[in-house]
């Protein structure tokens, strides 16, 4: 995978912006053009009642990252399957503390083992999200052990890929780089692995995929850049998408116009997701694995014509 | 011998030149712009064409095989005794790597699968009952224990590793979960790859092996030291990565590329009988076919072609 082609210095919006100043500048234009856009879409629909303090979850639209590239509008705007602790769903979390406790340990005469980083997060869980400390609590010894072994094979393959460099800063699992539209009942969230850099000099952001590099990445690395834009009133310089599967990475230029893109999908999502009755459907490969095949005539014509669940 | 005390005795051999894994690369991205061509062509849909090692096995054995393991419907797949061990030796050689000795097989695979949420395979374990699933799986953990135990925690195990590679701008993705992976550049060693496997040894286990250093090597621009296959009850079987496996490796995808390029767009499927007819969903209709109705059931002798339980078979 190659990264971008140089853009033309002369097209405003294909550029990243340099200066501190101008990130902002952008960070400003952005919320200014979110906010309008989602005024005129919503009208009276998901507005934050006075008084009340918003729960976005219960009663109002979460448009995170998950679905940034769901390809069926359907599916994007349903009932969500229903979310399940697993290993899968747990390993970047615990493997991410375990490259947190590796950087923490960093300057040591012995260099930590990431096996030794897994143990000891796992052995002392007070500060994980609750949530997942509760379902690890749940498991017994071997299901524990399932934990560990995804856990070491995630942070190996992220430092692998990325390299043990005391300037990445790995994320906190439970912050999540989120931005909740004033006045409405609407949340952006997005997930960040690693960050370089700071406000001054630029963020680069890194997310680690578990998909292998496609066309996919630069909507999901603009959505992810769109997110931290709003929430931190400035620009990060770059995203890079990381695939510790196939040893690439990725680095795309935050610039306006990644960031129009992905407002325009994130203001698609927030419509779909408010009026979901609206949604129409896109048959396809991924209907095989849709949590809504069983009521979905133009899902199961797919398949039963001979679209593969294979994806 | 013990897996632990061939790492021991592991020298390293002559580093592949990571010119030549460039070479390489450069080579089957030729041969994927070509199968991605072919493809969009005629017919776009189908892209990204995908060739997985159980793809590259089928198409080993028969290409008619391959198109209707492709065209089945996953979910309809029993999990069936023989895929049951398979999962079971994976859980176990895991289970070993981090938290010791399996004292209670049966238990600890189920919490396993618990933990990963793999239903399937939980509820075929369940259908067979738990006298039956004991005496299928039980024997296995004390080879594990025997084989796994023991291993210089510098050697990093990590186990479900994944690696692929993509070519022609992520048209054609040749993807593999490596069972367990020892050392690698963050290690300071070269890497080994071990596949677990619980059938017998068959030649399609080592091109699967010799599939993995490819990718690999691929992967970190870096080859694998060895790669190897460990059968319970057996030695580990290990074989020096040089520049002639990966070559042959990497010829044996690159035909892969372009017979499932072809095959998607339409071509007739050469059919080429054996005891992999057996476990072809397209038996009762093909007309090459060579599966013995009149054989007992539960008895057929070729395990090692039946499909492993894979739940990402794809992805």
């Amino acid at each position: 995978m190659t990264s971008e082609p140089e853009p033309s210095k002369t097209e405003p919006g294909k550029t990243e912006p340099s200066t501190r100043e101008e990130r902002e500048a952008l960070a400003s234009r952005m919320t200014e053009r979110l906010c309008d856009s989602v005024e005129q879409l919503l009208g009276e629909q998901y507005r934050v009642q006075p008084g009340v303090r918003p729960n976005y979850f219960a009663d109002g639209l979460v448009v995170d990252a998950f679905r940034v590239t769901e390809r069926c509008p359907r599916k994007l705007a349903g009932p969500s399957s229903d979310y399940r602790d697993s290993v899968a769903m747990s390993r970047r979390r615990i493997g991410l503390l375990a490259v947190r406790e590796l950087a923490n340990s960093a300057g040591t005469s012995q260099p930590m083992l990431v096996s030794t980083a897994v143990q000891q997060v796992m052995a002392d869980a007070a500060n994980w999200p609750i949530s997942l400390r509760d379902w690890v609590d749940s498991l017994d010894r071997a299901g524990q052990a399932a934990v560990a072994a995804a856990a070491i094979t995630w942070a190996e393959s992220a430092l692998r890929l990325v390299g043990r460099d005391s300037r990445v800063k790995w994320a906190e699992p439970s912050q999540k780089p989120k931005w909740n539209v004033p006045g409405r009942l609407v949340q952006l969230s997005a997930s960040v692995d690693a960050v370089l850099g700071g406000v001054s000099s630029g963020e680069k952001l890194l997310i680690l995929s578990d998909a292998v590099p496609g066309p996919a990445d630069r909507l999901r690395a603009g959505f992810t850049a769109l997110v931290r834009t709003l929430g931190a009133r400035h620009a990060p310089l770059r995203v890079t998408v990381g695939s510790p599967a196939t040893g690439l990475l990725q680095p795309i230029p935050v610039t306006q116009e990644l960031l129009e893109l992905a407002a325009d999908r994130a203001l698609e999502m927030i419509g779909l997701l408010a009026n979901p009755d609206s949604a129409g459907t896109v048959p396809g490969k991924w209907c095989g694995y849709c949590h809504l095949l069983e009521h979905c005539d133009a899902g199961r014509t797919q398949l039963a014509a001979g679209g593969s669940a294979t994806m | 011998m013990q897996v632990a005390s061939w790492l021991s005795e592991f020298e390293p051999p002559v580093q592949v030149p990571e010119a030549f894994i460039e070479q390489l690369r450069e080579q089957l991205e030729a041969t994927a712009l070509h199968a991605a061509e072919i493809v969009r062509g005629t017919d776009p849909e189908q892209l990204p064409i995908r060739v997985p090692k159980s793809r590259l096995a089928d198409l080993d054995c028969c290409e008619r095989k391959a198109l209707a393991v492709y065209q089945a419907d996953h979910a309809e797949q029993s999990i069936t005794a023989s895929m049951l061990r398979g999962v079971a030796l994976d859980r176990f050689v895991t289970y070993q790597l981090v938290a010791g000795r399996v004292t209670e097989p049966l238990q600890t695979c189920l919490s396993m699968l618990e933990a990963e949420a793999e239903d399937s395979a939980i509820a075929a374990f369940e259908a067979l009952g738990p006298e039956a699933a004991a005496a299928l799986i039980d024997p296995l953990a004390a080879q594990v224990a025997d084989a796994w135990s023991g291993i210089d925690p510098a050697w990093v195990p990590r186990t479900q590793s994944k690696a692929s590679a993509v070519f022609a701008d992520g048209a054609v993705v040749c993807s593999g979960i490596i069972d367990v992976e020892l050392g690698g550049p963050s290690a300071g060693v070269p890497a080994v790859v071990v596949e677990v496997k619980s059938g017998k040894p068959v030649a399609a286990h080592q091109a699967e092996a010799y599939l993995y250093g490819l990718l690999l090597a691929l992967r970190d621009g870096l080859a694998p030291g060895a790669v190897a296959r460990w059968y319970p009850g057996s030695e580990l079987a290990a074989v020096v990565v040089s520049e002639g496996l990966l070559a042959s490796a990497a010829a044996r995808l690159e035909q892969a590329m372009l017979r499932w390029a072809e095959l998607l767009c339409g071509r007739t499927p050469q059919e080429s009988s054996g005891p992999w007819c057996g476990w072809c969903p397209d038996n009762e209709v093909c007309p090459s076919s060579r599966v013995d109705r009149s054989a007992p059931a539960g008895l057929a002798g070729d395990l090692e072609f039946e499909a492993e339980f894979d739940p990402e078979r794809d992805w």
